[in-house]
């Protein structure tokens, strides 16, 4: 099972494509847990080691915190990246999902 | 008896328009002799102003009826003052003791003026007591010596340096109870700055020497012409309000009418004659572009009255001051030529027939208390002048000279604040600035020849990272050492000078390569600045055979009726080497006319190695296009004489040249755009440059290329090559380089914010607004336009960032376009939206933007008939915020 954080500013659009990503994943066959915080609540999502994210992907409106997730993720082995603005601005589930599972890789 | 006397007095300050003894007497009920009595006594006593005629008519002198500046007399209270006075209200009465602001407007715009409108308002409001201080102080007046920079401002104790013999009270002690004004606020060093902030923070300060804190109430309000984001950032995060004055060509055409009327009318005040003004005058002075703002524009006024007072003065017959066309400066008639530009603007002045103003003295005026032009000296000085010298030796007055004395204060802060522009503060310290004018002044008598404001910041920008490099011991070799110093020795020898002096201040050694850039950047003249947008590519064809070339080349030419292009026969008997000899020979002969690059179209063989001999032997930049036709020399001499670039000639016939072969499809481009970032040696400055677009663009999307630009024709030919794989969208460089249409950035328009936003549309983005809209319109519900949702939305972010002049990465508007979107819709189906934690400390902290983002919003609220919560307003500032670039880059 493969678990994919996504953080944006208040989750106003980035719940779509968490479900656009969800459905993808489903077609796909794959078990996974996608969800979406806003830049507040992803520090303590990150602790809870009951439930350990595979990998973080940023909505471009908080690309700024980027170099931040980085260096507190690198120990753990957490891949961080920015959704692409093409695939984010058509909600283009399938695509970020590749993006995602790509990173993991 | 006296009171009597008060009373006539009186009487003529309430109507501020003549009056003869005997109204006064009616009105008075006194008897109209003694009336007459009075009112010689008051003329001789100086309150009172004689005017001849018959009847005799008297007036209250104009300096009696003077009114203090404040914001209900101020032109554009109603408009474009309205909301810098509505927010500067707010920031007086802000308990408990308002909020500290700051000024921002260009050089002129008057932000001293409005300083003190502020006080007076403070006063008006009891908020102040009336005789609360209200001290002006500016920065650059100590700019240069910090220590009594600071010991003015936060007082000095006995003993804390050399020469502080005494305790001396600073302006904030003085100022205690009242407003403290600081002009030129940028000019503060920053651990003046710090000290500052802690005054503002906590309330409390320190003397220079004094251990004690000392506590004062005053409300501070500063004042710049300065725009760039570090010093932005710094004093917004500070300063909790924050006004900004437009500037004198964003006013209106009827706010700029009144402004000239006004300070018409003070003149004719002043020297209690009427002025008229003709039409064509007043058209340009309401057109001209005045670039000191206000201030220029009563500079150039005042110059025109006293123009006008001096013929007033030696004419017999002339009863008013006239002011015509003939007299205004040369910057000011210019505005007669865009009298068509605004045509529609000027409707309502240009019907007026007879437009004709006359402005007679004597009306109320307000006076500003610190206003530089309102004394008379100018005019005292020409009747002084004008009797010392006789009529007859008019021309000996020079009334520029005059002038400039009259309003020298003024005018010595606009030239000083102009070459203080933004740009060369954030990148280049005073020193290094101060130092390349003192080199180029001494180069430009030298050599006789002008240096241009962006040649010196070339200029500037290079020897800030040569010095980086000798300090960090690197070195760099310049590729042709040689030839520069043969081939400019006297440029050479003059840097040689300038580089002596540049050791002397910076300690360094320059290396002799070092000196070579330097001579390079000695002879760049104005005219290399110039694209040559006349100059062609040269066609060449050369075919084998004793008259091919030449026959395929006369037919082309007959069809396109031109004589240009060259052919090249080329027998049989003929060695390919000779042929080469021919062809250098002609390129070495008219090698000044092909500075564009050549086309050679060849049938086969060994020309075709020709191109690349050319480029090395010669330097010029050749493409051969093999196995030519006569629609190939067509279509390629057909393109030269249009004027395209090399490149282009060249894509576009080997695209014809494709379609009939039906060759394979050319490589695919690579994804990334380039962006060029150039310099003459490729390393220091490009390499900053690198370092500021690297933040500005995103870099998935493009790719930057550090060159160096110092070789133009392989600078050129480089090009050449990152075209034929990769989309160039713009070269950046310290040196103009057009080249191949590429849309060319001078290096200093990235630290300038407006240019920075402009450089960002440039690139335009690689999902538009459409395609966005289109493709997430399944998402809304069916009642909403949604293409026209999103453009909306376009335009308002576009408002703001222009506005507030945001250098934000274009991805975050678009996902900031997006959240919107989807926040209309969640509103419109009275969703739940998440809260926003803290948001009312949040919105005073980010106040300016805060308010400026709601009523650029109002728009959508409007349109959509719903209003966003503070929280909703509270998620898209901060998106603003956060996402804000900032370029602090430090220099030597």
């Amino acid at each position: 099972m493969k678990r994919i954080m996504l953080v944006c500013a208040a989750g106003m659009s980035t719940s779509l494509l968490v479900t656009k990503m969800q459905k993808a994943a489903e077609n796909e066959g794959l078990e996974t847990d996608i969800f979406a915080v806003s830049a507040t609540e992803a520090d303590a999502k990150l602790e809870d080691s009951s439930k350990p994210v595979d990998v973080l992907l940023l909505g471009p409106q908080v690309r700024f915190m980027k170099g931040q997730f980085e260096t507190k993720l690198a120990a753990k082995g957490i891949p961080v990246d920015v959704i692409d603005m093409k695939n984010y601005g058509t909600m283009n589930g399938e695509a970020v999902l590749k993006t995602a599972l790509g990173l993991m890789n | 008896m006296k009171a009597r006397k008060d009373e006539v007095l009186e009487m003529l300050l309430a109507n501020a328009t003549e009056m003869t003894a005997k109204d006064l007497a009616d009105r008075l009920g006194i008897d109209r002799t003694n009336v007459s009595r009075y009112l010689n006594e008051l003329t001789k006593a100086g309150k009172v102003k004689k005017i001849d005629g018959r009847p005799v008519k008297f007036q209250i002198m104009p300096n009696l009826s003077k009114k203090y500046i404040s914001f209900d007399n101020l032109i554009g209270r109603e408009d474009s003052l309205k909301n810098p006075i509505q927010k500067s209200k707010a920031a007086i009465l802000y308990p408990p003791r308002g909020l500290h602001t700051v000024i921002f407007g260009e050089t002129g715009t008057g932000k001293t003026m409005f300083a003190e409108c502020m006080y007076r308002f403070a006063v008006e409001a009891n908020v102040l007591a009336k005789d609360a201080p209200f001290i002006t102080f500016n920065c650059a007046d100590y700019a240069q010596n910090p220590q009594l920079l600071f010991g003015h401002i936060f007082g000095v104790k006995r003993g804390a340096f050399t020469g502080a013999e005494e305790t001396r009270a600073g302006l904030l002690e003085k100022a205690d109870g009242g407003i403290l004004f600081l002009d030129e606020i940028h000019r503060l060093p920053p651990e003046g700055q710090e000290m500052l902030f802690t005054f503002i923070d906590k309330g409390k300060f320190r003397s220079l020497g004094d251990s004690q804190e000392k506590e004062a109430s005053v409300q501070i309000i500063g004042a710049t012409t300065e725009t760039s984001s570090m010093f932005l950032s710094t004093f917004n995060r500070r300063i909790p309000m924050q006004i900004e004055l437009p500037a004198l060509a964003e006013r209106s055409l009827d706010e700029r009418l009144a402004i000239i009327k006004e300070f018409l009318q003070q003149e004719a005040n002043r020297l209690g004659q009427e002025i008229t003004i003709d039409k064509r005058s007043l058209l340009a002075f309401l057109l001209y572009h005045a670039e000191g703002n206000i201030g220029q524009l009563k500079r150039d006024l005042k110059l025109v009255c006293a123009k006008a007072f001096l013929y007033h003065q030696t004419s017999d017959n002339e009863e008013k001051l006239r002011i015509g066309e003939d007299e205004l400066p040369l910057v000011v008639q210019k505005g007669l030529l865009r009298v068509n530009e605004v045509q529609d603007m000027l409707t309502p002045f240009l019907d007026n027939k007879n437009l004709y103003l006359t402005l007679k003295p004597g009306t109320q005026e307000v006076v500003w208390g610190q206003d530089p032009s309102k004394d008379m000296e100018v005019y005292n000085s020409i009747t002084y002048k004008l009797e010392k010298l006789g009529r007859e030796n008019l021309s000996e007055i020079d009334l520029g000279e005059l002038i400039s004395k009259d309003v020298d204060k003024y005018f010595e802060t606009y030239v000083e604040e102009l070459s203080h522009t933004n740009v060369y503060q954030e990148i280049i310290s005073d020193e290094l600035w101060q130092l390349v004018n003192e080199l180029y002044d001494f180069a430009a008598e030298k050599l006789q020849r002008e240096y241009t404001e962006k040649n010196r910041f070339a200029f500037a920008l290079h020897l800030n990272s040569t010095i980086e490099r000798i300090k960090s011991e690197q070195l760099i070799t310049h590729p042709n050492l040689n030839d520069v110093r043969r081939n400019h020795s006297k440029e050479f020898q003059l840097a040689i000078e300038l580089s002596n002096r540049i050791e002397e201040v910076y300690d360094i050694m320059m290396p002799l390569d070092e000196i070579g850039f330097i001579t390079m950047f000695l002879t760049m003249d104005a005219h290399e600045i110039k694209p040559t947008m006349e100059r062609q590519v040269a066609v060449l064809v050369v075919m084998h055979g004793k008259s091919t070339a030449s026959s395929m080349l006369e037919t082309v030419q007959e069809l396109l009726g031109t004589s240009k292009g060259i052919a090249f026969n080329m027998p049989l008997t003929l060695k390919s080497e000779a042929m080469y000899g021919q062809i250098r020979s002609y390129i070495q002969q008219n090698r000044a006319e092909l500075t564009e690059g050549l086309i050679i179209l060849t049938d086969m063989g060994s020309p075709n190695n020709f191109g690349n001999l050319i480029f090395h032997e010669m330097g010029i930049r050749t493409r051969v296009i093999s196995m030519a036709s006569t629609i190939l020399v067509l279509e390629s001499l057909r393109l030269a004489i249009m004027g395209r670039s090399l490149e282009e000639i060249y894509s576009s016939v080997t695209s014809i040249f494709q379609t009939m072969l039906h060759l394979e499809e050319p490589m695919p481009k690579d994804q990334k755009k380039v962006i060029i970032v150039a310099c003459f040696t490729g390393e220091g400055v490009s390499k900053r440059l690198n370092e500021v677009v690297s933040q500005l663009v995103n870099l998935d999307e493009f790719e930057i290329i550090q060159m160096q630009s110092l070789e133009r024709e392989s600078f050129k030919h480089r090009i050449d090559q990152i075209i034929s794989q990769k989309e160039i969208v713009a070269i950046i460089g310290t040196m103009e380089l057009h080249y191949q249409k590429i849309p060319f950035i001078p290096a200093m328009n990235l630290f300038k914010k407006d240019k920075i936003i402009e450089f960002q549309d440039l690139l335009g983005s690689t999902l538009t607004v459409s395609e966005m809209s289109e493709s997430l319109m399944q998402y809304f519900s069916p009642q909403f336009d949604v293409k026209e949702l999103f453009f909306l939305i376009d335009d308002v972010l576009q408002a703001i960032r222009k506005k507030q002049e945001l250098i934000i990465e274009n991805t975050v508007l678009q996902a900031l376009n997006l959240h919107i979107a989807f926040l209309v819709e969640r509103i419109k189906k009275n969703e739940t939206r998440p809260p926003f934690e803290n948001v009312t400390a949040y919105h005073q902290q980010h106040y300016q933007l805060f308010e400026h983002v709601a009523t650029q919003l109002a728009v959508l609220e409007k349109k959509y008939a719903f209003k966003f919560s503070e929280d909703d307003i509270a998620y898209i500032v901060k998106t603003l915020e956060d996402n804000q670039i900032e370029l602090g880059l430090h220099s030597v």
